[in-house]
């Protein structure tokens, strides 16, 4: 529902796996952070 | 890892569940505490931001869980945004009404009726952040100026279909 919800007020959704990507780097793997 | 490349026009709002997963399975502190330096780092850095009513939730937590620690932990009070504004207010308005009309047109049936009931009487309720969490990001997008993105695992629901 809160995706719904973000789309009808015009808000974007973001997964956090690619907010890792975006702010880590280019060399960012999924394992990187344990 | 850094937050070199952050774009200070950009606000990242987290949902409980995304923090919860987190801690439960991918990045539990135990064994993941870049991640949650990282994070850290993203919120003394003004990017990494939640509503008031997910500190809520978290302090509603058993004793000791990491997330409740963190909800107590003054050094991240700013991460925590108020949502007590007419204007927020308003914004989680236009979601009720929105939620009571659109959201639930084709997914009304009398298999989906009694989860439908819960699923509006949640996203409306103090106790549940959600609402309040989009509303916040609508806000700051019309006040701030900000480009707000919601923090999520959570995917939309075909049609017809209730999560």
């Amino acid at each position: 529902m809160l995706p719904d919800a973000a789309r009808f007020l015009n808000v974007d959704v973001i997964r956090l796996y690619d907010l890792l990507k975006e702010y880590s780097g280019s060399n960012f793997e999924f394992m990187d952070l344990i | 890892m850094s937050h070199s490349n952050a774009n200070n026009n950009k606000i990242y709002l987290f949902d409980s569940d995304v923090l919860i997963e987190a801690k439960n399975h991918y990045y539990n502190p135990c064994y993941a505490g870049v991640f949650w330096d990282w994070f850290a780092t993203g919120i003394s850095s003004g990017i990494f931001r939640s509503a008031v009513n997910v500190k809520k939730e978290f302090l509603e937590g058993d004793d000791g869980d990491y997330l409740k620690d963190f909800a107590k932990d003054s050094r991240f009070d700013d991460f925590w945004c108020d949502t007590k504004s007419p204007e927020i207010a308003r914004e989680f308005g236009k979601l009720q009404i929105w939620a009571n009309t659109q959201w639930v047109a084709n997914k009304r049936t009398k298999k989906t009726e009694a989860r439908l009931s819960v699923a509006l009487s949640t996203f409306a309720s103090d106790k549940k952040a959600d609402a309040w969490l989009v509303a916040l990001a609508s806000n700051l997008q019309q006040s701030a100026r900000k480009k707000a993105f919601i923090v999520t695992n959570e995917n939309s629901a075909p049609e017809g279909q209730l999560e």
